[in-house]
């Protein structure tokens, strides 16, 4: 799927693990919550111009944290998910559940 | 605006410094148990994702930009040919990457990198071919220095010209 109510499956990763993270959801993290539940390989060039595109769709906000010396004196940029970005990806998970209806996969039949 | 430092400055050139710095300071948190090289071709490879981020959301825009870019710099390379001038075509294709990505300050240095990135391959390409067959590798270090002549100071202008902008911007942040 490339795309979903403006969604790319990417962006859906990236929004998802971004709520799972709560106030710690920063570059490092992110990519490590998306490799940790699906095994994929995120390059940080990949997630950060999705970050940034996410940004630009104001679907996520960011703001800077405090300086630290294991980042050479470099802040974190944490990022939350907006009101816009959380409705984008609850319709884009409805619709997947739509699509799963009837179908026999992930172990049995979905209602 | 504080001084940056050159994987910062390499970033800045397609984000923002704040964005520059936060990524920076991911890659150097993941590099301390992943090493330099990592480090350095990470920075490399996110360089080149927002270079092309560019390109990937207003495609018609930048090939236009970079139509124009590219065209300024050949009538310069013929213009110095003519005039057999290797001054006049540093100095000339200096300002048109000054002018690309000053005058068009978010999106010019995305089109002035692509024709410096052209240029140089296809003047690096048509060297090997002038000296094939390339036995010596001075040979091969020649084409690559005429390629370097060739994109330098487009690179040089562009590259002066968008931390001009973004000093600017700060300032008026």
């Amino acid at each position: 799927m490339s795309d979903t109510h403006g969604l790319g499956e990417f962006e859906q990763l990236v929004l998802l693990s971004i709520l799972r993270l709560g106030d710690n959801a920063y570059g490092v993290r992110i990519r490590a919550e998306i490799t940790e539940h699906t095994g994929r390989n995120v390059a940080p060039g990949a997630l950060y111009t999705t970050l940034q595109r996410l940004e630009e769709k104001v679907f996520v906000t960011s703001r800077l944290g405090d300086p630290t010396p294991e980042r050479g004196g470099r802040a974190k940029r944490y990022y939350k998910v907006s009101a816009a970005g959380l409705k984008a990806v609850e319709r884009a998970q409805q619709a997947y559940q739509s699509l799963l209806k009837g179908l026999e996969l992930l172990g049995g039949t979905h209602a | 605006m504080p001084k940056l430092s050159l994987s910062a400055a390499l970033l800045t050139l397609f984000t923002s410094p704040e964005h520059g710095e936060s990524i920076e300071g991911d890659l150097l948190e993941e590099a301390r148990s992943r090493g330099r090289i990592w480090f350095w071709s990470h920075l490399v490879r996110t360089t080149l994702a927002l270079w092309w981020k560019g390109f990937s959301e207003s495609p018609l825009a930048l090939l236009g930009l970079t139509v124009v870019c590219g065209a300024a710099w050949f009538l310069m390379a013929v213009l110095a040919e003519a005039d057999d001038s290797p001054g006049l075509f540093v100095l000339g294709t200096l300002l048109i990457g000054f002018v690309c990505a000053r005058a068009v300050p978010v999106r010019g240095i995305h089109a002035s990198v692509a024709v410096a990135f052209l240029a140089g391959l296809i003047i690096t390409g048509a060297s090997i071919l002038n000296h094939l067959p390339a036995e010596r590798v001075t040979d091969l270090m020649l084409a690559l220095a005429d390629g370097a002549y060739a994109a330098g100071p487009l690179l040089l202008g562009s590259i002066v010209a968008r931390h001009q902008v973004v000093r600017k911007a700060a300032r008026a942040h």
